[in-house]
């Protein structure tokens, strides 16, 4: 163990938790992570919500009685008692109020070169954890708001997590899909969520972010569980679809629709050589499907980056090696610009009514419809090279396409007739 | 669950249309989604008829719709079933269920809610015409009729 | 010249199959439920006859 002192950090909600309770003082168990070589540690008075990280250690709390004492000689000597052979140290936590009525906690980290003190940090209430981002974005704005995402791939989870760092306060999760090899490259998660549903590895890296976020989650496949998701849909204040396919947008799109909820989609095209996000505000502007039928997607085919997807979409005769060659994945850093718009334009819409700092990209954000290349390649193949001028189409910049409602969409056209569709 | 009230509207739709394009189809156990099935039968130019029937997926109109001939019983031109050849590119078939051949006609990455019934049948229609230039040629159906990039 | 033999039929799917070019165009007339050849530039063979060999996206197998 390192000379310096010890850093413990300890959540302020579980000690006032613990200083509620009635009757006399009591050892409980608790548990430590520890990390770099035992100079800092996570402990808790109880089991985490989020999945720790770090080594785990012994720990015991300790509440002080009516009259702020503790029984140190008990505790230490326990502490010592709980000591192993591995050299782990046992993190003894003593929580009381002060004067003001406030919860304190005091750490000390026993080992068998003895006991020292530690320094003691609250992981504050909720009201303060976002006391100091009031920069451009109130985020406390956003606490109430209810986020759905669906697809919690390389599209979808790092959206996630940009929203929680922003503030959001509620999150429903779908996606079926675990967590395997091939993804991490591009994934927020990692290798220690290998074989775990997405949902649940992106909830806990959320509540890494906020741990007071609500994070529900649904492991379904959205075009086998309409009914289960027409009702998230219905619950939520924007949709968000990362999905890897086109009939789970349209089932999506049709609920955005029915429950007049705002949406965005976005997705990458082969190898993530660039890649494209719509909005849909519903009955206003064009919807995934006008957008589908108007030619903008055509020859954009979707990049397809495992083999279940592909599975989905081609037809059963397609051949394995056909089937293998298609997919081609690009980079995280290619699929990340279009993350990063998802959220902008996510945070201008959550922001609505509220006078933030974002404002004015409501008013910039003017078309439904954004194209970006990552490099010159597939639908880029054409385009001049990015040089130094602006007026002709470049890698790595945003462009807006004028789309408007098709009046014939079968899906929200405004006069769907016979004559309209055949 | 059942049909929400833009798929019933839906329905209505597709029926109308097939009563103008494909008079001899209609739409049987509409009540539960996943169960409604439109069929109706198809003459060749040569005069062969065919007995079509569409499976409305639950999702409708979101996702490809089934596709089966349920009678007469096909067979390639050098006698073997249809069927037997299970999911076949050449052919434009997928893998059959129950016995019976299922025609792939759009993929799911070209398929969007824009594409009615009556479209669909519009490629069963020319599928017939060239399963019956497969029987007096020998050449498989995608002779006749390209495939879809995928 | 409307055609609506068979074989002219298929041989007609053969030619947009490889891509060839074509004076005729494959239309379905629901009035006879037939795929009839007509020439590109003709009038309607009836008022609800369609396109059934429109090589895009929603007409035909192929894009």
């Amino acid at each position: 163990m390192s000379s310096m002192t010890a850093l413990v950090y300890v959540l302020e909600e579980q000690v006032r938790d613990l200083l509620r309770e009635k009757g006399s003082s009591r050892l409980i168990d608790g548990t430590a992570y520890g990390f770099d070589d035992w100079t800092v540690f996570h402990a808790y008075t109880e089991q985490p919500f989020t999945t720790p990280s770090g080594y785990v250690c012994t720990c015991i709390v300790v509440r002080s009685d009516a009259m702020g004492l503790v029984d140190e000689e008990k505790t230490l000597a326990e502490a010592r008692h709980r000591l192993d052979s591995d050299e782990r140290p046992v993190i003894v936590l003593i929580a009381s109020s002060d004067a003001t009525g406030s919860p304190s906690c005091r750490a000390l980290v026993v080992t068998r070169a003895g006991v020292t003190g530690a320094d003691t940090r609250f992981v504050p209430r909720r009201s303060e954890l976002y006391t100091r981002n009031t920069g451009l974005l109130e985020t406390s704005a956003l606490a109430a708001k209810r986020v759905l995402i669906v697809g919690l791939g390389s599209g979808g989870s790092p959206i996630a997590l940009e929203l929680a760092r922003a503030g959001v306060g509620h999150f429903t999760l779908i996606d079926f899909d675990r967590l395997e090899l091939g993804n991490i490259s591009r994934h927020v998660c990692g290798v220690n969520d290998l074989g775990r549903f997405k949902t649940l590895a992106v909830r806990d890296q959320i509540l890494q972010k906020n741990p007071y976020a609500q994070v529900s989650t649904m492991e379904v496949n959205v075009n086998q569980a309409l009914s289960q998701v027409d009702e998230a849909v219905a619950g939520c204040d924007l949709l968000i679809v990362a999905s890897d396919n086109d009939q789970s947008r349209f089932n999506l799109n049709q609920m955005s629709l029915n429950y007049n909820k705002v949406a965005l989609y976005g997705r990458a095209i082969t190898r993530a050589a660039g890649g494209d996000v719509l909005r849909v505000r519903p009955w206003k502007g064009p919807c995934y499907n006008c957008i589908f039928s108007s030619g903008l997607v055509d020859g954009r085919e979707e990049e397809m980056s495992q083999k279940r997807q592909a599975l989905s979409v081609l037809p059963a005769y397609v051949e394995e090696d056909k089937i293998n060659s298609m997919i081609q994945v690009g980079l995280s850093s290619d699929i990340a610009p279009i993350a990063n718009m998802m959220t902008k334009m996510a945070l201008v819409e959550l922001s609505r009514g509220i006078e933030t700092g974002i404002s004015t990209v409501d008013e910039d954000l003017a078309s439904d419809f954004y194209v970006w290349a990552n490099r010159r390649e597939e639908a880029y193949g054409n385009w001049p090279r990015m040089g130094f001028k602006w007026t002709h189409p470049s890698i790595l910049r945003w462009y807006g396409a004028r789309v408007d409602r098709d009046p014939n969409c079968m899906v929200c056209g405004s006069h769907i007739t016979e004559d309209s569709v055949i | 669950m059942a049909w929400s009230s833009q798929q019933s509207a839906r329905l209505r739709l597709e029926t109308d249309i097939l009563s103008r394009y494909f008079p001899t189809f209609s739409l049987r156990d509409s009540i539960i989604p996943g169960h409604a099935v439109v069929e109706g039968t198809m003459r060749s130019n040569a005069g062969h008829e065919y007995v079509i029937r569409l499976h409305v997926p639950a999702d409708l109109p979101n996702s490809v719709p089934v596709v089966e001939i349920i009678s007469p019983i096909l067979k390639d031109r050098f006698g073997h079933s249809l069927v037997d050849l299970g999911t076949s590119y050449s052919m434009h078939l997928l893998k059959p269920e129950n016995g019976v051949v299922r025609i792939c006609h759009y993929s799911a990455s070209h398929w969007s809610p824009n594409v009615t019934f009556t479209k669909v049948l519009l490629k069963i229609r020319a599928w017939i015409e060239a399963y019956e230039g497969h029987l007096d040629s020998g050449f498989p159906i995608d002779h006749y009729l390209p495939h879809m990039q995928a | 010249m409307e055609e609506k033999d068979s074989k002219s039929v298929q041989d007609h799917l053969t030619q947009i199959t490889q891509g060839k070019q074509t004076t005729k165009k494959l239309v379905f007339d629901p009035r006879t439920q037939e795929l009839i050849l007509v020439d590109v530039k003709a009038p309607q063979v009836s008022p609800d006859a369609v396109t059934a060999d429109d090589p895009t996206r929603d007409g035909f197998f192929a894009r």
